[in-house]
């Protein structure tokens, strides 16, 4: 085989895998809570991990209607989840426990069912202050 | 004029590494929209796929390509480079050894634009779901693809674009209007050419893709500008022109499916102007809603406008001559001066949401998928539609432009087949006025 | 009449018909108010009508989602959640005819969620069919004086 031939075969390969493996792999590594009316699944994830007094970073995109953001039992703005845009919140909690967030901006009928929890674990092994 | 002429031309044109880095860039292009549409956020204005397909490339496509380079983007196209290269044996000049396919010849019942004609169609009667859901247009795309290799693998040549891509379809019936052309500049030279390596290959290139005959072609129709004749010819006889616009149309079909083919692209032209840009809500519900009863509906009055009403009302204009010529004739060469009004009314709808939505690109190329990215900054840019205040001039120019062009085109056919070009050219008008109402 | 003279005269019927300005009817302008239902994908009414130089006053009732209202070539918008409506006040003072279109994504159609205001009446689209007339007329009427007529 000529050497342009294998050049060309070598360039065209890299640049197919590149395209499909560089970005399945940014997206693979990138979590995002997804938003969705609830008659098409609420949100996804609904059921959240936290440790008390380490912040939880989400990344939320709303896969089709305006949605809103807010957790009870917080003192905090709501956040607007816009379709196809990502919102980043960060979340400190002081106290382990269950807590739900829920929609804030109505997305249909079914808007006061989309909620889900964020199960804050309490920081059970430090060793206290003397 | 002949371009080829301009060295620095012919040379960008003969040699293969310019149109493989094209090749290249538009192939990654194209499977990064089969990804975005498939693993990016189902938010359609914000998808990669479906911003980069159905706006940019489309505007691309029916505002540039079509109209000045005519079938200008298939010399480009990524479709079917998988599956040529796998027929080829080689990405660039043939290899010593070449692979044994089938090499089946497509069947003579297939050797029109039929299948074309009913793709784009079932596109046409899904549009409303494609155009807006990113995973349906990942899949689209995929399919063709998918289809495009896998018919090389069974019959010669490019058969997925010369008898099945829907795109194809309607992209060589236009190039009949663009001002540029590849012709062969001798005739007496082909005459005397021995074996024909411009259709048979040979060890400086592969013969015509497209199956055609370069010696023969006379219009624009069905070569795909990929340039394989130019680099086989060894007679240095085949050259790339620059001409005045729709000199092709001088010379009117006779054929059924091509007829067809300005009838369903002008009916859905005017459909979609109605249906998508239009108020009636009623009508996008149907068409959105596919599988439901209202959409069954939808789909029977599209097909009835485009097989039933718009050529019934052509024919019906067109019987009251008494002349020796047959009908079908008379029918086919004067539907040939649809061919301009009817990439004209494309040109008008599409200005409209393209102004209305590109705005979207830029952000879409900054986050293509949807997770959040900024690659190049312009991930935040608001929607804006651009360019309101001369979308409506724009738009009567180009139609009242349309008009005289296919009435001019409607003369040409006229005086050949003996017959007058007044209904046509009444026909033409009322259409365009239709046109004009639904667009302003 | 020579054919290029009648061309000529086609072409300035069609400057005059495209841009003479025609005199704006003196009705008293009127503070006009609509409630404008908005579900996916359409409005309801979806197609209005007011005098130049109304003042126009839109109630968006959003019905299921949240959905935004903009207006083509006034470049005014306003959005509303279903329950909350909102209100958005302009002057009409250009005439004509103006797409107004869903800004916030409501869902897959969202890009095609349209309706209609006219404001006067639509003089372009009056002005573009005249022309076109013309041009009908020009396309039949101007012959090149070589090419006999046939039947």
């Amino acid at each position: 085989m000529k050497r342009s031939e294998l050049l060309s075969r070598l360039i065209v390969a890299v640049a197919v895998i590149g395209v499909v493996g560089a970005p399945l792999y940014l997206w693979s590594r990138t979590p995002i809570i997804h938003a969705r009316m609830a008659e098409n699944g609420g949100w996804s994830p609904d059921v959240l991990q936290a440790e008390v007094g380490k912040p939880l970073h989400l990344k939320i995109t709303s896969d089709d209607v305006v949605h809103g953001f807010a957790v009870g039992q917080m003192d905090m703005q709501s956040v607007d989840i816009l379709p196809g845009k990502v919102a980043g919140i960060t979340l400190t909690f002081d106290k382990p426990g269950i807590y739900t967030f829920f929609c804030t901006r109505w997305c249909g009928l079914n808007h006061w069912r989309m909620r889900g929890t964020i199960e804050v674990t309490g920081a059970s092994d430090t060793i206290p202050s003397d | 004029m002949e371009l080829t002429h301009i060295p620095f031309i012919k040379n960008a044109l003969k040699n293969r590494y310019p149109q493989l880095a094209v090749f290249i860039v538009m192939l990654v292009g194209y499977i990064f929209a089969i990804l975005a549409g498939l693993i990016g956020t189902p938010v359609g204005s914000h998808n990669f796929s479906i911003v980069f397909v159905w706006i940019a490339w489309w505007a691309i496509l029916i505002l540039i390509a079509v109209p000045f380079f005519g079938r200008g983007w298939c010399a480009v196209c990524p479709i079917p480079l998988p599956g040529e290269w796998l027929q080829r044996g080689a990405i660039l000049s043939p290899p010593d050894k070449r692979p044994k396919w089938l090499n089946l010849r497509v069947p003579k019942m297939f050797r029109n634009i039929w299948l074309q004609n009913i793709s784009f169609l079932l596109l046409a009667l899904f549009s409303s779901v494609l155009l807006t859901t990113p995973n349906i247009t990942g899949i689209v795309l995929a399919a063709m693809l998918f289809a495009a290799i896998g018919l090389s693998t069974v019959f010669e040549r490019r058969a997925f674009c010369r008898y099945l891509c829907p795109v194809g379809g309607f992209i060589g019936l236009y190039s009949q209007t663009a001002p540029i052309e590849l012709r062969i500049k001798d005739k007496q030279v082909c005459v005397n050419c021995e074996g024909k390596p411009c259709y048979n290959g040979s060890s400086a290139g592969y013969g015509c893709p497209w199956d055609v005959f370069p010696g023969g072609l006379t219009k624009n129709t069905y070569c795909g500008l990929c340039m394989e004749c130019i680099r086989t010819c060894p007679h240095d006889n085949i050259a790339v022109n620059l001409r005045p616009f729709s000199a092709d149309l001088a010379k009117p079909t006779t054929r059924m499916d091509e007829a067809f083919k300005a009838f369903i692209m002008l009916g859905s032209a005017i459909i979609y102007a109605g249906v998508l840009l239009g108020p009636w809500g009623m009508l996008k519900d149907a068409a959105y809603n596919v599988g439901s009863g209202a959409w069954f509906i939808y789909a029977a009055v599209f097909l009835a406008i485009i097989f039933i009403v718009l050529p019934g009302l052509f024919t019906l204009g067109i019987l009251n001559t008494k002349n020796t010529l047959p009908l079908k004739h008379r029918f086919a060469s004067l539907s040939t001066a649809l061919i301009p009004l009817g990439l004209v009314f494309w040109v008008a709808f599409s200005l409209s949401f393209v102004l209305t939505n590109a705005s979207y690109i830029l952000a879409a190329l900054s986050d293509p998928l949807g997770l959040g990215w900024n690659l190049f900054g312009t991930a935040n840019i608001a929607w804006q539609p651009m360019l309101t205040s001369i979308l409506a001039p724009a738009q009567t120019l180009a139609l009242v432009g349309g008009l005289i062009w296919s009435a001019r085109t409607a003369q040409k056919a006229a005086s050949e087949t003996h017959t007058s070009p007044i209904p046509v050219i009444i026909y033409c008008f009322i259409l365009t006025a239709v046109m004009l109402w639904l667009l302003l | 009449m020579n054919p290029r003279f009648k061309l000529l005269l086609f072409l300035m019927a069609g400057l005059v018909v495209a841009f003479a300005p025609l005199p704006v009817p003196a009705i008293a302008p009127q503070a006009r108010t609509f409630e404008l239902d908005a579900r996916q994908f359409t409005y309801s009414p979806s197609e209005l009508s007011v005098n130049q130089g109304d003042t126009v006053t839109i109630h968006l009732v959003s019905t299921d989602v949240v959905h935004g209202l903009y207006v083509d070539g006034y470049d005014v918008s306003v959005e509303a959640d279903p329950g909350q409506s909102a209100t958005l006040t302009f002057v009409a003072d250009k005439p004509g005819s103006f797409r107004f279109r869903c800004n916030i994504t409501c869902g897959a159609m969202h890009p095609f969620m349209i309706g209609k205001l006219t404001v006067g009446t639509n003089n372009w689209l009056y002005r573009s069919i005249t022309i076109l007339l013309l041009a009908l007329f020009a396309l039949i009427l101007i012959r090149p004086a070589k090419q006999a007529r046939t039947t």
